[in-house]
């Protein structure tokens, strides 16, 4: 086969799992609902029935034959790390808030462990709807899955105040405006970007000392201090319209909204190669181990499709599932955070140990981001050649 | 000489090809271990309700 008409072939499976994709996220509207009343239960374990008057707020009784009102429970939603999360918030007759559960939530499996592990729900029994729900403030974050608490935080407050409004008649207090969060990661950032913007430039003397300044930065702060680098589950997010809050997420913004500004003026991809911390750890293994693009020929082009198949699945499910963390398979938390399944620290250890031969591996022939780049560079030159064709033919008529 | 080296060179290449696959069907297991936990065991039953 031609190069040409290899590069046919790509576009058309290109435009099918593109397809596809489309049709997933179709399909996954068809999913069915699930039934809330177990949570309700789970929520507030000591109450005898629950029942709904039609304003989504349910009447809590105190046993399942009598007409003792205990409280009030509803639904309290809010954005985590992942998407959208439905969290049952159950009150008392005087709006302190008497239990929670999770219902719905689109959270890293392993962020949402984190959660599930520690105290973190019960932390809310016995805060009054007029408290603030701040982390670190009011209730204990979890350090890891920040986002996450965050995102449980807000639904306790929204859920607990529309219990208190609408069912308790009691008084709102004033909420103040989002806090815009700016702190040491978004800086950081934002400097990586700027390094890699002058080291990108061709003629710059110190390109090669500048990159590895960057990655070490990257693999250090955004790696090992703040574990937050980009994964396939930021591509889903982006994908099925699960924009956060961006006062409280402006990382988010810059991360996605950077990489995808500079990939389209400037066709450079400024994050895999300059500055994401796998990448970084599994150089800076390679370094110690003479690594080279070990791979040629028809293995390459396997393990390049199969990477590609490997992307194209992990959206396809998330998009299908409208779960953007679900298919994340990057063990990127598992070396920062030493968080993981035994599944998962295997893959580390053959990549960490293949990396001191091979330019990096996981990058090379595993990480989902790739494929989603390759895509992403192909129909921007494609509508780039197009948009150069069209200005010619105006200008000859 | 150049021959044995050729031939070393294409056995290592292999073995790391191999171990390649091997995190591949590592990843596939990791999404399916992910996907069953959240569907609670009913993929079939969801894949008869996409359709």
């Amino acid at each position: 086969m031609t190069r040409i008409e290899e590069e046919k072939v790509e576009h058309l499976l290109g435009i099918l799992a593109i397809v596809s994709i489309l049709i997933a996220w179709v399909a996954g509207s068809n999913l069915s609902q699930k039934d809330v009343l177990p949570y309700f239960k789970k929520a507030w374990p000591q109450a005898g029935r629950f029942e709904q008057p039609g304003n989504g707020i349910y009447t809590v009784y105190a046993d399942k034959t009598s007409q003792n009102i205990i409280g009030y429970a509803t639904i309290g939603e809010a954005n985590g790390y992942g998407g959208p999360m439905k969290v049952v918030v159950a009150t008392d007759l005087t709006g302190n808030i008497a239990g929670l559960a999770i219902v719905e939530q689109k959270e890293t499996p392993s962020f949402l462990d984190r959660v599930s592990d520690s105290d973190f729900i019960k932390s809310f029994v016995g805060k009054d709807y007029r408290d603030s729900f701040q982390l670190d403030k009011d209730v204990d974050g979890i350090s890891g899955a920040t986002y996450t608490s965050r995102g449980i935080a807000e639904a306790a407050l929204r859920g607990s105040r529309r219990i208190a409004e609408l069912q308790l008649k009691l008084p709102l207090p004033n909420q103040p405006p989002a806090k815009i969060q700016f702190g040491f990661p978004e800086i950081t950032l934002v400097g990586l970007y700027l390094v890699g913007f002058v080291g990108h430039r061709q003629r710059f003397r110190f390109k090669k000392q500048v990159r590895w300044v960057s990655m070490l930065a990257g693999l250090i702060i955004l790696g090992f201090i703040y574990t937050r680098p980009l994964t396939i589950s930021d591509i889903n997010k982006l994908l099925l319209g699960f924009w956060p809050q961006w006062q409280t997420n402006l990382y988010w913004y810059l991360l996605i909204g950077g990489i995808l500004f500079v990939f389209t003026a400037d066709n450079k991809n400024p994050y895999c190669e300059w500055f994401c911390p796998f990448g970084a750890a599994q150089e800076c293994m390679g370094a110690l181990g003479g690594a080279k693009p070990r791979l040629s020929g028809r293995y390459k082009r396997t393990l390049t499709w199969l990477q590609r198949g490997l992307a194209w699945l992990a959206v396809l499910l998330a998009v299908l599932l409208r779960n953007p963390g679900l298919t994340s398979y990057e063990i990127f938390g598992t070396l920062f955070d030493l968080k993981g399944t035994t599944l998962q620290f295997a893959l580390l250890g053959i990549i960490l140990i293949t990396s001191l031969f091979i330019r990096r591996p996981w990058c090379s022939y595993l990480c989902p981001l790739r494929p989603v780049t390759d895509l992403y560079r192909t129909f921007r030159n494609w509508i780039e050649e197009l948009w150069l064709t069209i200005r010619k033919k105006q200008s000859v008529s | 000489m150049a021959n044995d080296q050729k031939k070393t060179k294409r056995v290592i290449e292999f073995i790391f090809f191999l171990v390649l696959i091997l995190c591949v069907i590592l990843i596939l297991i990791e999404i399916y271990n992910n996907v069953v936990h959240e569907l609670q065991g009913n993929l079939w039953m969801m894949f008869a309700q996409v359709l």
